[in-house]
């Protein structure tokens, strides 16, 4: 078996070009992977939809659902998915919150002023802090 | 095994727990992390007495380090005892099977990574933070080449003083 203990002849104690090649190459997929986590660092997790009457609906990104929201002037469509909100479709003039797009990072934000919906998504909300 | 193999085993061991416990002591941004200056006698362990040997002084550590630290069945404890034990399978794994040979520093630096990322791996799935767990894997393979390179320093220094007698290997 060889799992054993046996120098083999070659002496271990000084670094190979192995060991600097390997080490190299650690270094650089730690690099790469610390440089990875900024750019999709603060996705949300929860979104949180108002509406003027002071409604609040609380709801996951992960799951996916059309959420049909009452208004002042009529009915916002908006839809929840694959971390992403976006609204489908609202009664107003100029549809900006349609033209915003998707949103995924905590902190922002869709408001369908006329209508007055809002949708803010939230940060991972799940702990405050840790203590071991 | 012979008696001076298990009182060496039993040396090294008691070496480890308390490089372990004291260890326990010096702060880092993560109250349960350790710096993993132990691993040397781990190290040691492996080269003087093969993986059979590792493992027993890796358990005693783990087990015995965590009772005197009064954490023996917290999740750091099993974090602890699977990452250290899966660092000694790829160690005992490039040590013997690959060809050429790594020294001992290559061989702690790639146990040390993988402790990290074994026990990083667990605890953002425990937490589920999958939001930032790249750049934590990233942060922590770095901190693993630097504490492996160190650790396998020392423990590079200590093979090449120490001229140990064959013992034979364990088991």
């Amino acid at each position: 078996m060889v799992w054993q203990a046996s120098s083999g002849g070659t002496n271990l104690n000084r670094i190979t070009a192995g060991d600097v090649t390997l080490i190299a190459l650690l270094l650089l997929l730690g690099f790469y992977l610390l440089g990875f986590g900024s750019s999709d660092g603060n996705r949300g997790r929860t979104a949180v939809i108002r509406n003027m009457k002071g409604e609040v609906l609380t709801l996951d990104l992960t799951a996916e659902r059309r959420v049909v929201v009452d208004g002042q002037t009529g009915t916002t469509e908006i839809m929840i998915g694959d971390g992403c909100v976006r609204f489908l479709s609202s009664p107003c003039p100029h549809k900006l919150c349609v033209k915003r797009g998707r949103i995924l990072r905590a902190g922002e934000w869709i408001a369908c002023l006329p209508n007055g919906v809002v949708v803010k998504i939230l940060g991972d909300a799940g702990y405050d802090g840790i203590t071991p | 095994m012979s008696a001076r193999a298990l009182s060496r085993l039993g040396l090294l061991s008691a070496g480890a727990v308390a490089v372990y416990v004291f260890e326990s002591l010096l702060p880092t941004p993560f109250p349960w992390a350790k710096i993993g200056l132990s691993n040397t006698l781990v190290v040691i362990s492996l080269f003087w007495f093969g993986l059979r040997g590792a493992l027993m002084v890796n358990i005693a550590r783990v087990v015995a380090g965590n009772l005197l630290l009064g954490i023996i069945v917290s999740p750091a404890f099993v974090f602890s005892l699977l990452g250290s034990t899966s660092a000694l399978m790829v160690m005992a794994l490039v040590r013997w099977k690959l060809v050429p040979p790594l020294s001992v520093v290559g061989t702690s630096c790639v146990g040390a990574v993988a402790n990290n990322v074994v026990q990083i791996t667990l605890f953002t799935a425990l937490l589920s933070w999958s939001g930032i767990a790249r750049s934590l894997l990233g942060g922590f393979i770095l901190l693993g080449v630097g504490v492996g390179f160190v650790t396998g320093l020392i423990a590079s220094r200590v093979l090449d003083k120490v001229a140990l007698e064959r013992t034979g290997p364990v088991g």
